[in-house]
């Protein structure tokens, strides 16, 4: 079992297999040795960290992610990638937005690459089919262009 | 970045997250992301350019334009590839290869054309990142001079039909070939897909792991190139695909002789070598 503290001092036992799914926890615990030491997660919250541990718990017999592509960069491969998702993870994902960035940030944070893949491709999910305005809403950004520049970009991107 | 505060997501989502949410987005979300702003737009011309497939000359046309004018674009593509039938003037032809030849970071180049045109392409350049190249092109020498600049090829495709202006290969009693021919050198080379006229261009230089071999309509001695393998790749050839016209017997036989330690054998008996590929606009 494995101590984690999340940044508003909420404490969580975890079994260490799932607390493993972190790269950042499992590097951590190799550093200190056994101990019984709880482990600080400064930079997450305990609502964040509800749903990483949900995740985790749900995925924890998942076959590792390979690193080992060897440059398969097919489109295939990106379609896949890109729209493979399974039920329980469509429901996991279902939430408000700022919930779902802060997932981002943490899984990016505690170094859990299937998470972060998920849920980027979750945050791909919600942009199809989005005009630009609407985007500009989600990311809360200012438009920076000048009017020309829009109009050469507009042009030059129409032939991909 | 303690509690989930109010300050905008945008300050907060570090580069390469955004970076890859951007990889993972279809085409027209790259398009509109691409309008959002500047930031956005440099991400999504990246994700965009990355992998580039034209499939008619007027696409060919701008998007040269495009990449031959936009230096960000053009360190973006690592693939491109060209699909249609139909020679131009020589205008069209300079400006894609100089489009190519600024494709730096470019590694992996498809030209489905059947326009031997394209050949000439390749005078002077050189990509270093290159590292698969298909083509339906012949092993001209323009062709092969512009493949041994690049030794790091890990997978080639050149023409699956033979060209009947070259003499039919045939070994002599010592192993050697009898018509001199120009040899790719290729240490890198691990995929071969083509003519089985191609085979011997490949030389001695590349230990293969696949090899995916058509046979001419006029028939040449299986034996050949079998024997070629067997001379190059016996150690590491794995999978071994023949496509070729008949029952085939007399392949299966050569196979067992040259290359017994095969892990994967596909035989294809086709009936139609001798029609053109139908052309897809």
């Amino acid at each position: 079992m494995v101590i984690l503290i999340t940044s508003d001092n909420v404490k969580y036992v975890v079994e260490k297999d799932v607390a493993e799914l972190s790269v950042l926890v499992k590097n951590m615990l190799e550093d200190i040795g056994p101990s019984d030491e709880p482990i600080p997660l400064h930079n997450v919250t305990s609502t964040v960290f509800n749903k990483v541990l949900e995740y985790c718990i749900y995925h924890r017999n998942d076959p590792p992610p390979s690193d080992d592509d060897e440059g398969c960069a097919s489109p295939l491969h990106k379609y896949l990638a890109s729209h493979i998702c399974s039920e329980w993870d469509q429901r996991f994902f279902d939430v408000d937005q700022a919930l779902l960035f802060d997932i981002i940030l943490a899984a990016n944070y505690l170094d859990i690459k299937t998470l972060l893949d998920d849920a980027c491709k979750a945050v791909a999910h919600l942009i199809q089919g989005k005009s630009t305005e609407e985007i500009r809403g989600i990311f809360n950004i200012v438009n920076d262009f000048t009017p020309e520049e829009e109009a050469r970009v507009k042009k030059e991107n129409v032939s991909s | 970045m303690v509690s989930r505060s109010n300050s905008p997501i945008m300050d907060r989502l570090p580069l390469e997250v955004l970076e890859h949410i951007f990889d993972l987005s279809s085409t027209p979300s790259c398009l509109s992301l691409a309008l959002v702003s500047k930031l956005f737009s440099a991400l999504a011309i990246r994700a965009l350019y990355n992998d580039i497939a034209l499939t008619s000359p007027t696409k060919v046309i701008l998007c040269c334009r495009t990449l031959t004018s936009n230096e960000g674009a053009a360190e973006a593509v690592r693939t491109l590839e060209v699909t249609y039938s139909q020679t131009f003037l020589a205008a069209y032809y300079s400006l894609i290869e100089k489009t190519i030849t600024s494709l730096q970071n470019l590694q992996m180049l498809r030209l489905f054309v059947h326009d031997p045109y394209f050949e000439n392409l390749f005078h002077r350049c050189q990509l270093r990142d290159l590292r698969q190249v298909e083509c339906y092109l012949t092993p001209s020498s323009h062709l092969i001079k512009f493949l041994n600049r690049h030794p790091a090829l890990d997978y080639l495709q050149l023409s699956p039909h033979e060209d009947t202006n070259l003499p039919l290969f045939a070994l002599d009693s010592v192993g050697k070939y009898t018509h001199d021919i120009q040899l790719l050198e290729l240490p890198a080379l691990k995929h071969f897909v083509g003519n089985v006229q191609w085979i011997p261009y490949l030389g001695l230089s590349s230990r293969l792991k696949a090899a995916i071999i058509n046979w001419n309509a006029v028939d040449t001695n299986v034996e050949l190139a079998f024997q070629a393998l067997h001379r190059s790749s016996q150690q590491s050839l794995a999978l071994l695909c023949c496509v070729r016209r008949s029952w085939n017997l007399d392949m299966l036989q050569s196979i067992s002789v040259w290359l017994p330690d095969i892990q994967y054998l596909h035989i294809s008996n086709i009936m139609l070598v001798d029609a053109f590929p139908t052309e897809v606009n």
